[in-house]
């Protein structure tokens, strides 16, 4: 297959498995995690070059990778819903304290998640210490500590 | 889902998160029906692929799936063979089907009228293996001639 067709082909098809698996897949928050990511872009360089070692074949596919991500950046500057439908918005996860159980779970994070977060980012140990927690589109949580008058 | 009032500059939009998280549900549903039927051979090496054609004069045990560029084998047996097994694959099979090797390999080989005749000495039942790789993704159905006997193939061949 033309190398352009292929890594067209790969880029929508790891853009749209990204974007449906949720944001906590694969944000690599765990070592078999990044290990798995590992093994997906050694399958993504199989599909990509198959067995045409050519540098051509690697020129032009570079080419085409990033030609693709450049049209759909320009795409998503110039039309902001496009950007948050193929990338979501950040969510809130804890308000004033509280956890907000439902989207933590529609979001795969739990309490422990944003515990971690906090310790790892502010040195905070309880929940009551953080005003806000957020989900960011990266996967990553965001931690807003309580002000402490 | 939890309705809260927020100091934060942030740019949620929940109503596209609920809206998201309904297509993703429909998308795990989507990606675990597809690994099921992958697993049992859609896509090529499974059940639903293996596929066996016979008639008087033998079978032939192939994949209806392919995969571009992936190898798979092709097991011809043929029955009641007196000095020979000839068989014959149209040009139409070897443009889309790349032959790696026979085993064992034919004593001869000519080109006849847009097919070519592969010759294997052998008498009772033979059985050759024919190791085979997609040349580019299409469907195909074909007729190959095993000592005259016509057995007809079709494969989806997957990019």
């Amino acid at each position: 297959m033309n190398p352009v067709i292929r890594g067209i082909v790969i880029y929508l098809f790891l853009m749209l498995i990204f974007r449906l698996s949720g944001k906590r897949t694969l944000a690599s928050t765990t070592p078999f995690e990044f290990v798995l990511l590992l093994i997906i872009s050694e399958v993504t360089q199989q599909a990509l070059v198959g067995e045409d070692y050519s540098i051509t074949a690697s020129l032009v596919l570079i080419l085409t990778l990033v030609g693709t991500d450049l049209f759909f950046s320009v795409i998503k500057s110039r039309f902001r819903m496009f950007e948050k439908v193929t990338e979501g918005t950040p969510v809130i996860l804890v308000a004033n304290g509280k956890p907000l159980k439902e989207r933590m779970a529609k979001t795969r994070v739990s309490e422990e998640d944003v515990l971690e977060a906090a310790r790892n980012l502010h040195g905070l140990g309880r929940m009551d210490q953080v005003k806000y927690a957020v989900l960011e589109i990266d996967g990553s949580i965001s931690i807003i500590p309580e002000e402490n008058d | 889902m939890e309705k809260i009032k927020h100091s934060l500059e942030l740019d949620e939009d929940m109503s596209l998160f609920k809206k998201g998280w309904k297509i993703h549900i429909i998308a795990w549903v989507v990606f675990y029906v597809l690994i099921f039927f992958a697993a049992i051979g859609l896509f090529g090496t499974g059940p639903l692929s293996y596929s066996e054609v016979s008639n008087e004069g033998g079978r032939i045990k192939y994949e209806r799936f392919l995969r571009d560029e992936a190898e798979t084998e092709v097991i011809i047996t043929a029955d009641n063979v007196v000095d020979a097994v000839h068989l014959a694959l149209p040009q139409d099979y070897l443009d889309y089907i790349g032959i790696v090797r026979f085993n064992p390999e034919p004593q001869t080989r000519e080109l006849l009228n847009h097919t070519v005749v592969y010759t294997f000495p052998a008498t009772g039942i033979a059985r050759v293996s024919m190791l085979v790789k997609p040349k580019m993704p299409g469907r195909l159905t074909t007729d190959i001639m095993v000592n005259g006997r016509k057995f007809a193939l079709s494969h989806i061949i997957y990019p």
